[in-house]
């Protein structure tokens, strides 16, 4: 039972962690160096994000 | 010691990591999630139980999808009251997705003329991808020519798109996207859909919302895509959920894709700036209708 709630825990937090990690590190890298190419328009976005 | 088991099947690692570098890379490129790829590509390359495939795929969207929602928190797009309406239902959906999951593996497998044993439940499913991927396809094959277009011009919703119409008490408003009323009754129906969707496939589900908020409410493409970012990650965490209480999650694959395609994404982006946004379509219709491809000739072989 302890082994089942502990395995349902680090499935939800290790992914959720490793993701405020790398959005955390990609921020940082923008805030100090901004991109030098100007934002282009999203090739599809009716899709964005989404699919 | 590069290859792990799961579920009786040997993977390599540094493979799960290619193919998280290489859905990244799509996902970052064409600025799409790039899950839809993720679950079919398991199953056909890696021969990952389906079950497995889906529960591990929702696991690393945790980790993909948490960006995107503090990303969209920022810009303040869409009305989150449609999120709240329709994240009950989607709670229940994602409960009955993976139900019917558990239903259709149980179900086993039968035999083809040659007396081969098919799964039942990756043939489903896989005839559900191709569908999907095939609609998906069609609507970016009409944005390359062109005659998709945003259905309000000022970046509001219609008050007459189809779904708006339709009368079941009690309503609430829209404002943030100018919609005087809708049927909450309808909307819930909707989330229910899309939590479905994500406990079954391992998907976020949005490639199913985005349409009807677009062409079913009426939302500008930029309010649709800013509306769905609460209600697709509270999925993504109770389907996540649902499949660890069943033992569907291996974190070993979870995590390698999620540390390949953390890198893939980051380099995507980057190829983007460099290319047109015409031939990102056109080679993005290719990746939909070659994995199309991919999954029809593995449902003809299992089948014959």
């Amino acid at each position: 039972m302890l082994g089942t709630v502990l395995y349902i825990a680090v499935c939800l937090l290790a992914p959720l962690a490793w993701g405020l990690i790398t959005y955390a590190i990609t921020r940082a890298i923008e805030r100090r160096r901004p991109p030098t190419v100007p934002p282009k328009k999203p090739a599809m976005p009716e899709l964005e994000y989404y699919l | 010691m590069l290859h792990i088991d799961v579920s009786g099947v040997l993977v390599s690692l540094p493979a799960l990591v290619a193919v998280g570098l290489a859905i990244g890379f799509v996902a970052g490129m064409f600025g799409v999630g790039g899950g839809f790829i993720l679950t079919p590509l398991l199953a056909l390359s890696f021969k990952i139980p389906m079950p497995i495939a889906v529960g591990s795929a929702l696991c690393q969207k945790i980790g993909t999808s948490i960006g995107s929602f503090l990303k969209h928190r920022q810009y303040r797009h869409g009305e989150v009251r449609v999120d709240f309406v329709m994240l009950g239902a989607s709670i229940f959906g994602v409960d009955a997705g993976t139900r019917l999951l558990g239903i259709l593996a149980d179900a086993g497998t039968f035999t083809n003329a040659h007396g081969r044993p098919v799964s039942i439940v990756t043939l489903t499913l896989e005839g559900i991808y191709a569908a999907m991927l095939l609609f998906a396809a069609s609507m970016t094959v009409n944005a390359v020519r062109k005659s998709v277009r945003a259905p309000a011009s000022d970046g509001h919703a219609s008050s007459v798109a189809p779904l708006v119409r339709w009368g079941v008490p009690p309503y609430i408003s829209l404002p943030e996207v100018g919609i005087p009323r809708v049927s909450v009754v309808v909307m819930a129906y909707i989330g229910f859909g899309t939590g479905l969707l994500s406990g079954l496939l391992g998907i976020g589900g949005g490639v199913a919302l985005l349409p009807v908020l677009v062409y079913g409410y009426g939302f500008s493409i930029k309010d649709a895509a800013g509306t769905g970012i609460l209600l697709l990650f509270v999925t993504v965490l109770v389907g996540t959920f649902e499949h660890a209480l069943r033992h569907n999650v291996d974190l070993r694959v979870a995590l390698a894709i999620l540390a390949g395609s953390s890198i893939g994404s980051q380099l995507g982006a980057r190829t983007t700036a460099r290319v047109s946004n015409q031939v990102l379509r056109v080679s993005f219709a290719v990746l939909l209708l070659g994995t199309v491809g991919a999954i029809g000739i593995d449902m003809v072989r299992s089948l014959s």
